[in-house]
């Protein structure tokens, strides 16, 4: 329990929720959402950190911390990481049709 | 089993026979009678107007032998689709109101049964618990016609085609009814009478008032039903059979005046009161037949329409308020008085010059044999329910000779010289211009344009913008966060 | 094994598809009608072994608490076969159109595919969310295949939207993971009843938020009607009719296991969205111009009628939601089918532009006929049945108001399918005329999509008789009892 690590990743989530409730820039609201996966992603695995554990890489001596958080993070990255790419790929071809990455302008399709 | 309540499935008792045999004998009537109406090109369309008749036969009689409320609702519902598709060859719109009108009244049939199967555990045919009453009479009520649910009728039954006019009249709504008559119970005693008596004043106060003789007969139909629901309200077993033989009555007589309007719409041209007259020189069978179901409605001593209201009124006197017969009474005079403006402006007066008859419906023809001949069965029929009604009074435990007794009589023919006298002082009002008090369907095309906020509001939610739309998810997570 | 299989097979024909580009420039539709078959009778195999007995597929031998278990019972027999028939149906829909040209479609084809069943049978929650994601990405590029502007505005904001959900599914994982130290589906169920009030709100407002955000209920819904209309018109088929159904699925496992004992509001909040989705699913469809944007609100209605049915907490509710699931996917298939093939015909997707198809195309009318009938709810067919149930079990969990609001939604969309069909009905200024067409147009012969309509009608109809018959209501009753029996799910699971 690292209040710490908590505490930064609540700040990031609002910031990043913030930044694409209220940020004009497409590229903006792509960036708002990798920073609220990254702090979802502080918050796994700093649950699992045991005080005075060491890093689960065999062979090891003591208590090692829970590895297991640390493979749903990686998992988690690799989703994310794609998730971003496409959306990129989507603003670079909305881009040739619209002129324009903003977002009050890309709005073609409505009623 | 999960989706199983109990229930039989058909439910076959007397009431059940008259209305299919009822359903059939019309249904017959109305197939001999549509050779001389139909003037559809297509065949597709001429087997519609043809078919439909029958289909709409077959599943009211599964309707009206059905033993639980489910099936109940789905042959209801698939005799309003059948009558939609011949109601939709002539008016797209009024069959458009038609449908939207059933379904939602089925709609309310099908939670009032949902519920009274997670109340009970079965959902057979017959009284409901009083907290889910409201349900079904409102389902009901939209078929039978109900005070505010009648939107629909005069439009429907004014702008359908004859046929389908004569079979909505004549049994569509009585099918309503006869659900009605299924509920009975004394949780209804005190709302029902009180229902029919305001339908039979309106239905009576608006027919005065038309100058639409199907849209004046569409009326007369929502008067009728009030007399019957009225008879249903009083609970006991002389109501139940009273209002089974003015329904039987009312459809016969109601059917052979639609079919009557009908000629005269073929053979003119026009429904418009104002515009029609001289009928009964040029068409004398025609105008016979309308004689016999006009002094029916009306309630003339010998046919069936003075038997069934003096059997509702017998029924009525057993309730200790006074007040449903005497607006059951005035309700007649108008109807006497609506049936001589009918008669006198469409058959007696001078015709408007410009109107001129159409060849091939004027009499000797064949479409003018086919017409009378359809119009000749519940004529017959009428006539002899009310010269034996022996049956029908059986069934409510009288004998036929105490509806001839003086109580009846005397107050029939006070209401026939009342009426005449009236309309012969109003005569002149009558025929000056329109005095048409407006109904609730005209409310309706207000409401759409009041119901355009909410139109906007969903659609200026869906702006395009996703700024908004991720605002909206933030604040439906909020919400539900709130919630829990 | 089979479970398994179900889920490799179509994964590897995805990825074999980009080598067998490389190889020949063009593939043949054969090649892929047979990785389609393969993979459909996978899929149809695992749906037989988990409907006679219930399997339990652990990976690599681990025990259910440190490995993935893969869980095969009726609830995903029933959503495998359902998968299956939408798959292959916007399959052979795709190939019909497309041929075996565009192979980046058919791998994402087959990705989906594969996902879609990894979802079905996992039986992990983080297992669920690597699946949904997988699912949700090949989504995103299905919708935006086509290269428009409209299909590209919609992929992203797709994208944007579907993202947003992900991350409440995994803010929902992390929190259940970090309060119990588990994230097996079974274990969880019983783990979940001994967490902190304050946490277990939490864990339950973000996993329901996110999943309903991803199955398009009416606050959250926005982005369902610019996918589902922009995209092709197999692809308009199979989101409507399968991927969505999918999201239904992940949401009835995971509120059923989970919060079925320990967090009743959860049930009640689905009923809230469900009523709101189905008035303003049918509200908005009321005022579209655009065919297929308007079946796309009637999804959303659709999607109202079934969180109606999730919302009663029973196994009756989950029953009728499953059958109106199957309908529902049956249903608006051939709708979309039809509609795609008919605007492509008269070249615009205005309904006011669509006349004049009575004469020309009479067999799809009647079938679009036939399925419209059927979604908006007459007797007898099948949409009237699932209905009725619906309306039953609601009535069951002792509240009117939804079944009030479904009886007004058979109204309005009664109205609004009729106006699609009365301007079919139409005669059109073509055909009055009595001009010949400027351009001669070769009538394109669709005799597979043709075949694949008139088998999902006729299949409304035949349900919708079916469903009378005692046989057929005891196997959407079992389906219904095992969603919501939590501890037969984790006995199968953990073995006790």
């Amino acid at each position: 329990m690292i209040l710490l690590s908590y505490a930064t990743a609540i700040i990031i989530f609002c910031i990043g929720l913030y930044t694409i409730m209220v940020r004009r820039n497409l590229f903006k609201t792509v960036l708002g959402l990798a920073l609220m996966e990254s702090a979802v992603l502080l918050i796994i695995v700093s649950s699992g950190y045991i005080p005075g554990g060491v890093p689960p890489i065999a062979p090891f001596s003591g208590q090692a911390v829970n590895p297991l958080p640390h493979a749903f993070t990686l998992t988690a990255i690799v989703i994310g990481a794609s998730d971003i790419a496409l959306a990129l790929a989507f603003i670079v071809k909305l881009h040739r049709h619209y002129r324009t990455v903003d977002l009050d302008r890309i709005r073609g399709l409505r009623g | 089993m999960m989706f199983d309540t109990a229930h039989e499935l058909f439910r076959i008792d007397t009431f059940s026979m008259v209305m299919s045999a009822l359903v059939v004998f019309m249904t017959v009537a109305v197939s001999i009678y549509s050779p001389g109406y139909c003037e559809e090109r297509t065949t597709f369309r001429r087997a519609v107007f043809y078919g439909a008749p029958w289909l709409f036969c077959l599943f009211s009689c599964l309707g009206v032998v059905s033993g639980s409320w489910f099936m109940f609702t789905i042959s209801v519902e698939l005799s309003s689709l059948a009558l939609f598709f011949i109601i939709l060859l002539q008016d797209p719109k009024a069959a458009r109101l038609y449908i939207f009108s059933q379904l939602l009244g089925a709609g309310f049939l099908l939670t009032g049964t949902a519920l009274l199967g997670a109340l009970t555990g079965a959902t057979a045919i017959g009284p409901v618990p009083g907290d889910i009453l409201w349900l079904f009479l409102t389902g009901l009520g939209f078929k039978a016609a109900f005070p505010v649910l009648h939107f629909w009728l005069p439009q429907v039954h004014g702008k359908a085609p004859t046929p389908a006019s004569a079979l909505l009249s004549g049994f569509a709504v009585k099918i309503g009814v006869f659900g009605i008559a299924r509920l009975v119970s004394p949780d209804t005693g005190t709302v029902l009478p009180f229902l029919g008596s305001v339908m039979a004043i309106y239905g009576v106060g608006q027919a005065l008032l038309q100058h639409d003789a199907k849209r004046l007969l569409a009326y007369h139909t929502v008067s009728q039903l009030g007399y019957i629901v009225t008879a249903l309200g009083a609970g006991t077993s002389l109501g139940i059979a009273a209002g089974f033989f003015h329904t039987v009555a009312h459809a016969l007589f109601k059917g052979l005046l639609f079919l009557s309007v009908g000629t005269l719409e073929k053979v003119y041209g026009t429904k418009d009161l104002d515009h029609l007259g001289g009928a009964a020189r040029e068409l004398p069978l025609t105008f016979s037949l309308f004689l016999v179901g006009a002094l029916a409605i009306s309630g003339f001593p010998g046919f069936s329409g003075y038997a069934s209201k003096a059997m509702v009124k017998a029924a009525l006197y057993e309730i200790p308020n006074p007040l449903w017969y005497w607006a059951l009474q005035a309700a007649g005079v108008g109807t006497v008085i609506s049936f001589c403006k009918v008669g006198y402006f469409a058959f007696i007066r001078e015709r408007d010059p410009g109107l001129r008859p159409h060849r091939e419906h004027m009499p000797g023809g064949r479409k003018d044999l086919m017409r009378n001949t359809g119009m000749a069965l519940p004529a017959a029929a009428t006539l002899t329910l009310g010269i034996f009604p022996g049956f029908f009074a059986g069934l409510g435990g009288l004998e036929s000779n105490s509806l001839f007794g003086m109580k009846d009589l005397l107050p029939a023919a006070a209401t026939f010289a009342l009426g005449i006298s009236l309309f012969w002082i109003l005569r002149k009002w009558f025929g000056s211009g329109k005095h048409e008090i407006p109904d609730i369907d005209t409310l309706i095309s207000k409401g759409s344009r009041l119901s355009a906020p909410v139109f906007s509001i969903l659609q200026s939610m869906n702006c395009g913008l996703l700024r908004f739309y991720i605002a909206a998810v933030v604040a439906a997570g909020l919400a539900l966060m709130f919630l829990m | 094994m089979t479970l398994v299989l179900a889920i490799m097979l179509p994964l590897l024909s995805a990825f074999l598809i980009p080598f067998f580009h490389l190889a020949r420039k063009t593939l043949s539709a054969g090649l892929i009608s047979i990785m389609g078959l393969a993979s459909i009778s996978a899929a149809l195999a695992a749906a037989y072994t988990g409907w006679y007995s219930p399997a339990v597929s652990l990976m690599g031998g681990w025990a259910p608490d440190i490995g993935i278990a893969l869980v095969g019972d009726r609830l995903s027999s029933a959503f495998l076969l359902l998968t299956s028939i939408g798959s292959g149906a916007a399959l052979a829909c795709a190939l019909e159109k497309f041929g075996g040209g565009p192979w980046r479609f058919y791998a994402l084809f087959f990705l989906l595919l594969g996902s879609m069943n990894g979802i079905l049978l996992t039986g992990d929650l983080f297992n669920l969310f690597v699946f949904y994601e997988i699912f949700s990405v090949a989504a995103y590029l299905l919708v935006a295949f086509s290269m428009s502007w409209q299909a590209l505005e919609a992929g992203l904001k797709y994208l944007v939207l579907g993202t947003i959900g992900a991350l409440f599914i995994l803010l929902g994982t992390a929190f259940t993971f970090m309060a119990t130290g588990v994230l097996n589906m079974a274990l969880l169920a019983e783990a979940l009843a001994s967490i902190p009030r304050e946490t277990l709100t939490a864990i339950s407002a973000c996993l329901v938020l996110g999943l309903t955000i991803k199955t398009g209920a009416f606050p959250v819904h926005f982005w369902l009607p610019d996918a589902h209309s922009s995209a092709q018109t197999a692809v308009s088929a199979l989101l409507s009719g399968v991927l969505i159904k999918v999201s239904i699925y992940a949401l009835m496992r995971v509120c059923y296991i989970f919060f079925l004992g320990t967090n009743g509001t959860v049930f009640l909040a689905i009923t809230v969205t469900g009523s709101l989705s189905v008035l303003g699913g049918h509200l908005m469809a009321l005022r579209q111009d655009d065919i297929k944007r308007l079946l796309a609100y009637s999804t959303v209605a659709q999607i109202g009628y079934i969180l109606i049915g999730i919302g009663c907490a029973s196994a009756a509710g989950a029953a009728a939601a499953v059958f109106h699931t199957f309908n529902h996917m049956l249903m608006k298939m051939g709708l979309f089918i039809t509609a795609g093939n008919l605007s492509e015909e008269k070249g615009t997707r205005e309904i006011c532009g669509l006349t004049g198809l009575w004469k020309s195309h009479p067999v799809w009318v009647a079938a679009f006929a036939v399925l419209s009938a059927a979604i908006v709810g007459m007797p007898p067919m099948n949409g009237f049945m699932s209905k009725w149930f619906i309306i039953l079990s609601s009535a069951g969990a002792g509240t009117v108001i939804p079944a009030l609001v479904i009886a007004a939604g058979t109204v309005i969309s009664a109205a609004y399918y009729l106006r699609i069909l009365s301007a079919f009905i139409s005669p059109g200024e073509g055909s009055s005329s009595g001009l010949p067409p400027s351009v001669p147009r070769k009538p394109r012969r669709r005799s597979i999509s043709f075949a694949i309509v008139g088998s999902f009608a006729l299949l409304c109809l035949v349900l919708g008789v079916m469903a009378f018959s005692p046989f057929f209501r005891e196997c959407f009753s079992s389906i219904g009892q095992t969603a919501v029996d939590v501890e037969a799910y984790v006995g199968l699971v953990t073995g006790r």
